[in-house]
């Protein structure tokens, strides 16, 4: 067998192998980003309307007049009531943050999100998804964010009341149509179907999957040694069957050559020659019934004795 | 459908070790082939020796040694015909290369040329 290291070439094939499709596994491809469980909420909540409301919010924003207003207009509001609280990880405040990760999963719409921030404040933050603006709709993205929101802070000055802020929502409507109708060339843009995110592994899943993984290459193993050693097992007990089949062959050709000089002595000299082999005789009997008692050791050191007693 | 893509590598890894097992059984199997050649060869030697040889042997010492060649060549005959290893046909063989030795001296015995017999192999030995 040909040797690199000291180890079989197909060995070090195979780490080879295994090593090369290890790194281009979890190496060159760069894993998904993980998609928070807030996030997965909110984007199944706007799978069927344009208006995700969470359970115990404050109620400043009607909901339902604001589904009527938006139709299918590309822009979802999402209406948070748990308070978004600040994060070391965080580059921007925690309202801009999700409201990025919110409009990556619904890439073709605006957002507006409403929610508490760790000051007790319940606020919007306005953003626009990534492919918002595309060849269909070639318009300027920062205009639906801070040209908007200008708009926006203008018109509902003296609307908006501190239990009611339906009319931010109705200016934010009425200035992106006015820029989208002044930009794209087919009109307002429409809102796309929502895909909920793929599940991505956070680090004790992956690591699940690592053990996994290690757990199909383990199992694999063991089950090629497994089969391997019963095989080896297997043919082992058939080389024994062979060896003993012929030891008794050997034992039987040798009593075959034992019974020729029996049977035909050479005629006796005397009466001692005589008693000779009448002893060899009985000796051989006794030999044919130790041979059938199948103890092939024994039957051979009797053979042995009897050989040598004949010549 | 995923259980017959297990079934697929399961299959697929006991395959692989069981390979040179299986193969290893064969290239045994193709090596014995020359020692069953080699022991028919030497069998049906004797048998000419044995059923063609001389008649009527007046010599008891001759014939003797004629009737032990007939027996090492029916017990080799039956050897072979349960001859399965190598061990098996080389058994066979050195059995039937006592008869032609036997078969060799009786024609010493009897000064007619006989059968060059070859060194005795050993079973024992392999």
């Amino acid at each position: 067998m040909k040797r690199w290291f000291g180890v079989p070439r197909w060995l070090v094939g195979a780490v080879v192998l295994g090593v090369a499709g290890c790194v281009l596994v979890f190496g060159v491809a760069s894993p998904p980003e993980p998609v928070s469980a807030l996030a997965r909420e909110v984007v199944d909540g706007l799978r069927t309307t344009s208006v995700y409301e969470q359970p115990g919010g404050p109620g400043l924003i009607d909901a339902q007049r604001s589904r009527e207003l938006i139709g299918d207009r590309a822009i979802v509001v999402v209406l948070l009531a748990e308070p978004l609280l600040d994060d070391p990880t965080y580059v921007t405040d925690p309202r801009a943050e999700h409201c990025a990760e919110i409009a990556d999963l619904v890439a073709t719409s605006v957002v507006i999100l409403y929610a508490f921030d760790d000051r007790g404040e319940y606020d919007a933050e306005y953003c626009v998804g990534p492919e918002f603006a595309n060849d269909a709709n070639p318009v300027d993205p920062q205009d639906y964010v801070s040209g908007v929101v200008g708009g926006v802070h203008l018109g509902t000055h003296f609307r908006v009341t501190e239990t009611d802020r339906f009319a931010e929502v109705e200016e934010y409507v009425y200035t992106f149509d006015h820029y989208t109708m002044r930009d794209s060339p087919n009109g307002v843009p429409r809102r796309g179907i929502v895909v909920p995110p793929p599940p991505t592994p956070d680090a004790p899943q992956a690591w699940q999957v690592v053990l996994a993984l290690g757990g199909i290459v383990a199992g694999t193993i063991a089950l090629f040694v497994l089969v391997r050693a019963t095989g080896g097992l297997v043919a082992r007990r058939g080389s024994r069957t062979a060896a003993a089949h012929t030891r008794a062959e050997r034992i039987n050709a040798r009593l075959n050559r034992l019974a020729d000089t029996v049977l035909h002595p050479e005629p006796p000299n005397n009466a001692r020659a005589a008693r000779r082999q009448a002893d060899l005789a009985a000796r051989y009997v006794a030999l044919l019934a130790t041979v059938e008692s199948g103890a092939p050791a024994e039957a051979e050191r009797a053979l042995t004795e009897l050989e040598e007693a004949a010549r | 459908m995923s259980w017959v893509w297990i079934a697929v590598a399961v299959v697929v890894v006991a395959a692989g070790a069981l390979t040179p097992l299986l193969t290893g059984r064969r290239q045994r199997a193709l090596a014995s082939n020359d020692e069953a050649v080699a022991a028919r060869s030497r069998y049906h030697q004797l048998g000419h020796y044995v059923e063609d040889g001389p008649e009527h042997v007046t010599d008891e010492r001759a014939a003797a040694l004629l009737r032990t060649a007939r027996e090492r060549w029916l017990t080799a005959g039956s050897l072979l015909a349960r001859a399965t290893t190598e061990a098996d046909f080389t058994q066979a063989e050195a059995v039937a290369v006592e008869g032609l030795g036997a078969v060799a001296d009786a024609h010493v015995q009897l000064g007619r040329p006989g059968p060059r017999v070859p060194r005795r192999r050993d079973p024992e030995d392999g």
